[in-house]
């Protein structure tokens, strides 16, 4: 009995290491751009690592990306509810400020980013970065894909509207 | 880079370019692989404790005048607003010095005995900004059982497995009170502190001290886990819990009652008052994340806590 328990723990480890191979560094930059702090999204994607590694379905899981992922939105939107809950500091100066000394040197997308809510910067990511079809979208946020494809046409007309304002610095 | 965005093409275009800071994938690996038991956020830990601290030493400093909360008497039991600009700055100037040291202080606050307590001078900040910049640390107390909460704090609030219906209780947290010092006391300990990091050229003077008091500061609980799930957040006297979200509040009446409402954030915030105590109050929930959210099932929780 002890034999097989280290043999599952074994493949266990086999298997997460292939995870993090594949996927560590795609869910680092998902989770830094709901973030939007390196040092955030560090500590989160560690986090939902542990969290895929403990979790009981890492060994039955037959879409390994959409599970992921799915782990770690709710992973960051938890993030980002409790500090705006405990940081007094204001969310919007803080990170803006961040962005600007160590996130890009494209100005003008951080500010429209910064305007966006962690939820709407989320799927952006996974429609524009990751080239997700919506169906897979779907999955992730756990809604449907006509709900998938509708929010994210608002997001981007929402983004519209901020380039039309050429506000994104009001 | 800084043109114009002309399109959402062209915004496209340039999210796809937009260079990420690279992360070290090799340092987590080993972290991983070795770790078995779940960690809790170490900077979160340092951050919410620092603000916890900060929002103590401001309360009675900054000047409130954004919004109020007033009890079924009419009386006011709380309000709060905006810290300035140049207040804000400081504050982000502290935490950006912290977060340089932010490993070796975490790892120092994990390993701390419950009921001890941290103090974290850092001399950069000192000599800038003293007293101010020193903040005092506990380990917050991770709990899975609501009967680990207080009972008195507990049943001042009713707090139980199903408050939230049929999201039951997962775990939470809970921060006490640090025993309270005379403002000479505090300075004479701080000036020690410093002048043992100068004497040894440290960039930082840490001391472990004391007992926290039996006092609950704050409780942070969550019920139901991912997308259905609700947090709770709890805090005893006068603190205020501040947000940039502030302006966006609608105010609820229930019953007599005021309630802060935030759509955006699906949050309410009000206060209950028990005798001479006051407890602020935030419930968040992102329960209704894919429908028309509404403040209905925030306030059916509030008024558990409130009857």
């Amino acid at each position: 009995m002890q034999i097989m328990e280290e043999n599952i723990e074994e493949t266990r480890e086999e298997r997460m290491s292939y995870l993090i191979n594949e996927y560590y560094q795609r869910i680092y930059v998902y989770c830094f751009h709901i973030l939007r702090n390196q040092q955030d999204a560090e500590d989160a994607v560690q986090e939902v690592f542990i969290k895929a590694f403990q979790n009981n379905k890492l060994m039955t899981i037959d879409y390994y990306s959409a599970w992921l992922y799915k782990i770690a939105y709710h992973h960051c939107l938890n993030k980002v509810k409790r500090r705006s809950f405990f940081q007094l500091v204001t969310f919007d100066t803080r990170h803006h400020r961040n962005v600007a000394h160590t996130v890009s040197d494209d100005l003008e997308l951080e500010e429209i980013m910064c305007k966006l809510k962690a939820k709407e910067r989320a799927l952006l990511l996974l429609r524009i970065i990751e080239d997700k079809d919506f169906a897979e979208i779907a999955l992730i946020l756990n809604i449907t894909p006509a709900t998938a494809r509708k929010r994210f046409e608002r997001v981007k007309e929402k983004v519209q509207a901020l380039i039309e304002r050429g506000g994104h610095n009001d | 880079m800084t043109n114009k965005i002309k399109s959402f093409q062209e915004f496209e275009n340039r999210l796809k370019q937009a260079a990420i800071p690279q992360s070290s994938t090799a340092m987590y690996r080993i972290r991983i692989t070795k770790e078995k038991k779940p960690f809790y956020t170490r900077l979160s830990v340092v951050m919410i404790l620092c603000s916890l601290f900060i929002t103590a030493s401001i309360a009675t400093a900054m000047e409130l005048r954004s919004w109020s909360i007033f009890n079924k008497e009419g009386k006011e039991v709380l309000s709060a607003g905006y810290m300035d600009v140049q207040e804000a700055e400081m504050y982000e100037d502290i935490r950006k010095m912290y977060m340089r040291y932010k490993n070796e202080i975490e790892e120092l606050t994990q390993t701390l005995p419950n009921g001890k307590f941290v103090t974290v001078l850092l001399v950069e900040a000192y000599e800038k900004y003293g007293l101010t910049s020193v903040y005092s640390s506990s380990k917050e107390h991770q709990i899975d059982q609501i009967t680990q909460i207080p009972q008195m704090f507990r049943e001042d609030l009713h707090l139980t497995d199903d408050l939230v219906g049929e999201n039951s209780f997962v775990s939470g947290s809970i921060h006490y009170n640090l025993p309270e010092r005379t403002i000479e006391e505090i300075e004479r300990a701080h000036e020690e502190m410093y002048r043992t990091a100068k004497q040894d050229n440290a960039p930082y003077s840490i001391r472990v001290e004391g007992e926290e008091t039996p006092d609950v500061n704050g409780v942070y609980l969550t019920y139901g886990k991912e997308t259905d799930s609700v947090h709770i957040t709890i805090s005893e006297g006068t603190k205020m819990l501040l947000s940039s979200k502030v302006v966006n509040y609608q105010v609820i009446k229930d019953n007599g009652v005021e309630f802060l409402y935030d759509k955006e954030s699906q949050r309410i915030d009000f206060v209950k008052e028990v005798g001479d105590k006051k407890y602020v109050i935030a419930i968040n929930g992102w329960k209704l994340m894919n429908e028309e959210p509404t403040p209905e099932p925030l306030l059916a929780v509030a008024r558990k806590m409130l009857n």
